[in-house]
């Protein structure tokens, strides 16, 4: 018997031993590799070290002349630096570092995936959920270069390349979706960026709370205040007969006014200002969050210099608040041609129609609105959308990388 | 002249004189209202501590030590009290304010009565009308307050059976979609929120990445299609589940606000991640889900689109759906007052409308408050850096 556990054992020990060549054989064989990482990680670091280090010098030349205020925040400049050295650095040490780890074998994918399990658990319906949700729908963008039939299916029906979209280049649709959906959400930025900032650059100099409290509530309550109910509210108020608008415009000229909502020219009036009107309060919030960070010392000292509240909102407010403008900025550039079709389409009539077709309602309308819906053509006119959306949002953010120094990734 | 001139003066010192006292007296009633209700504070804090020594009499000395313990909370508390009652009735400090600074907070006060008074007028003119009469409406008469106080509006919107069925329909998307979005956020936000799992960046970009490129709306009706979510109310729930954009701000918030100490700490202790989730995550992340919900919750009183594509059936129609028809298509019926003349059913279909819009908004209004206070933290963890 004890004969028996002893081969055993023996046996156990030699396989040990075997599994224990082996790995020790591929981390030797692993090891230039994981040299040539770490030598990378190595390099990067210094790299930044060396940035840091020219930057930190350059400030230093600044220091010997600079006095009082100015040197403080030279200083503070210095250790800002520091720090954002100190992080990316670590960053690089971990997310690389673990290579080399795995490589040497001083730790394993399985024990790490295992270890996890529990993690992974969490994560099966979510990703089984966007799988089905979200990824299968996207082969089926490829019934854009088809003549679909729904009893052949996405994959049986008849190839026809890039006739759908050159039909879409020589309808006569074509250039006025563009410039409706152009016109309007330029129109959408320039008229409704800048109120939320400067909103949140008043609110945030106000300074009887209790006010504060009151209107930040009160005009934020648009937001909440559903689509359908919005244009419902628009038509009722501009109603030519029982409406606000039509009972002051009766009551100036003595003749009934004309429905503004029908009227081609007023359409990108009435669907901007709508908008201005139900989200300036919302999107000033994260401006307002990001005045927050503003230390209150350096207003206390600017007071103390004498400077006005005007000055400071022009030199303390609104410096700190720049890089999330700038990002927000860059969010609504990138989204230039993708504007949504709930709005539009209830805001639609057949008499505004020259103005209000975009591209989004076309979708609907040539895919699942009309009487023969063609599912091809409608998914080549989403597909030439979201390719034109990708390549905008892709080019604003390289761009603000190479100008500026934020980007969203 | 010169005496007309010395009158004046003295009239004016006069009135100096006067004025002077009066806010001379001014300021002694507002310290006598202070005295007073520091004189009600004193009162009711000696009475509690004669009550206390009393108590301490009988007592040993640990018990004793206990109450002596309660006398000086409560003498502190004594303090605050008399602090805050200071603050609000003591003396002001006035500030005086440069010319420039003046001129500058009369003209952003002005800038925020003209948009406040923006933001209130339209939604004041809808409540009046929707509380007025159905002649006054049709006729223009309402400006800002109601005319001729009637419920007839509303009356006839609770006599509609489609708008009971709406609201029923939709307090069960709203209620049973809120739950499963919050469900399988939390779920999906809190692995990728940790730093050491195992591919965790490719998992979150699996994610992020339907924030850029979709299938679009045909090949997704397709899709739904082949699942049998054509006219099936789970269509209003499922495709819905996850919202990208809310999932990154829960999952920054537990990056940012959760410490890693406390995971190391319960690591050690052999805490699970499944337990650590439910005993540390959930506690610490109520204002996140606070604000999710809110989110959520608003995105599906609002959502009328997926019903208009997907749903055929009338019963499984959400508020929105019914809301388009009456509000904008006009679609309504009025058969019990078609009696009554022409100008009044007009007049009532209009006071319909409004008292629609004021019934559809309110519940999701009423519930905005109570989650305000969490808003400017809940955008500020999740914003920018995704």
């Amino acid at each position: 018997m004890g004969n028996k556990t002893a081969v055993v054992d023996s046996l156990q020990a030699e396989k040990d031993a075997i599994k224990a060549a082996k790995k020790a054989k591929k981390i030797e064989k692993n090891r230039p590799k994981a040299e040539k990482i770490q030598a990378q990680i190595d390099a990067q670091i210094a790299a930044l070290e060396a940035k840091r280090d020219a930057k930190i010098a350059e400030i230093e030349a600044q220091l010997e002349t600079a006095e009082g205020k100015k040197r403080r925040s030279l200083f503070n400049k210095i250790e800002i630096l520091k720090r954002d050295c100190k992080l990316a650095c670590n960053k690089i040490r971990e997310t690389k570092g673990v290579k080399v780890d795995r490589l040497l074998g001083k730790k394993s994918l399985a024990k790490d995936l295992k270890r996890h399990w529990q993690l992974y658990l969490f994560l099966i319906l979510p990703v089984v959920w966007v799988i089905i949700f979200k990824y299968v729908p996207m082969p089926g963008i490829i019934i854009a270069f088809e003549k679909y039939k729904f009893k052949d299916g996405i994959f049986g029906s008849r190839w026809i390349g890039f006739d759908n979209f050159i039909r879409f280049f020589n309808d006569y649709q074509f250039t006025r979706v563009i410039k409706n959906t152009l016109v309007l959400s330029m129109y959408s930025l320039f008229a409704g960026f800048p109120i939320p900032v400067i909103f949140a650059l008043i609110l945030n100099s106000l300074r009887a709370e209790k006010f504060k409290k009151v209107t930040t509530t009160i005009t934020y309550m648009p937001h909440f205040i559903s689509t359908v109910i919005l244009v419902g509210m628009l038509m009722q108020i501009l109603n030519v007969r029982v409406g606000l608008y039509g009972t002051i415009y009766t009551f100036f000229t003595g003749t009934y006014a004309q429905d503004p909502l029908s009227n081609v020219k007023a359409f990108k009036h009435l669907y901007v200002w709508s908008g201005v009107w139900q989200t300036f309060g919302w999107n000033s919030i994260i401006y307002t969050a990001a005045l927050s960070a503003v230390s209150p010392d350096l207003h206390e000292a600017a007071e103390i210099d004498g400077a006005t509240r005007w000055q400071r909102v022009l030199h303390i407010d609104l410096p700190t608040i720049m890089p999330t403008i700038t990002i927000m900025l860059i969010l609504r550039m990138g989204k230039v041609m993708s504007l949504g079709y709930e709005k539009v389409y209830l805001m639609q009539n057949n008499l505004n129609l020259e103005a209000s077709e975009v591209i989004s309602t076309l979708v609907y309308k040539v895919g699942l609105a009309s009487q023969t819906p063609n599912y091809s053509y409608s998914t080549s006119i989403s597909l030439f959308n979201s390719i034109i959306n990708l390549i905008l949002i892709n080019s604003v953010n390289w761009i603000a990388r190479k100008v500026g120094d934020t980007s969203l990734w | 002249m010169a005496k007309t001139k010395e009158a004046t003066q003295q009239v004016n010192l006069e009135k100096e004189a006067a004025k002077k006292a009066a806010q001379e007296a001014k300021r002694q009633k507002k310290l006598a209202v202070l005295q007073k209700h520091v004189d009600v504070i004193e009162q009711k804090h000696a009475a509690k501590v004669a009550k206390l020594e009393a108590k301490k009499a009988g007592l040993d000395e640990i018990a004793a030590s206990d109450i002596d313990h309660k006398i000086g909370a409560l003498e502190r508390k004594r303090l605050a009290d008399i602090n805050a009652a200071y603050e609000k009735y003591g003396p002001k400090k006035k500030v005086k304010l440069p010319l420039a600074d003046k001129i500058y907070y009369t003209a952003i006060y002005i800038i925020l009565a003209i948009l406040l008074l923006v933001i209130l007028y339209p939604v004041i003119y809808i409540v009046s009308s929707s509380f007025s009469s159905p002649l006054s409406v049709a006729t223009g008469k309402v400006v800002l307050w109601p005319v001729d106080l009637s419920v007839k509006g509303y009356v006839e919107v609770f006599k509609n059976p489609d708008v009971w069925l709406g609201y029923r329909n939709t307090i069960l998307y709203t209620v049973g979609g809120t739950i499963v979005n919050i469900v399988m956020t939390l779920m999906c936000a809190y692995p990728l929120a940790r730093k050491s799992m195992p591919f965790k960046g490719a998992f979150t970009f699996l994610f992020t990445f339907t924030m850029l490129f979709g299938g679009g709306m045909i090949p997704t009706y397709i899709v739904m299609k082949h699942l049998g979510m054509i006219n099936n109310p789970l269509i209003m729930i499922l495709p819905g589940a996850i919202g990208v954009h809310n999932l990154i701000i829960s999952r920054t918030y537990m990056q940012s606000s959760i410490p890693g100490d406390l995971l190391e700490a319960a690591q050690i202790d052999g805490c699970s991640d499944i337990k650590y989730f439910f005993s540390c995550v959930l506690p610490l992340a109520t204002s996140n889900i606070a604000v999710i919900t809110l989110y959520y919750a608003v995105g599906h009183w609002n959502a009328y689109f997926t019903a208009f594509i997907y749903l055929t059936s009338r019963e499984y129609f959400p508020l929105q759906v019914f809301l388009r028809e009456v509000l904008l298509l006009s679609q309504v019926d009025l058969e019990q007052s078609m009696e009554e003349g022409s100008t009044q059913v007009y007049g009532l279909s209009d006071v319909l409308k409004y008292a629609l819009i004021v019934v559809a908004t309110a519940p999701i209004l009423a519930l905005y408050p109570f989650v305000q206070k969490f808003f400017v933290k809940g955008v500020m963890v999740g914003s920018l850096k995704g």
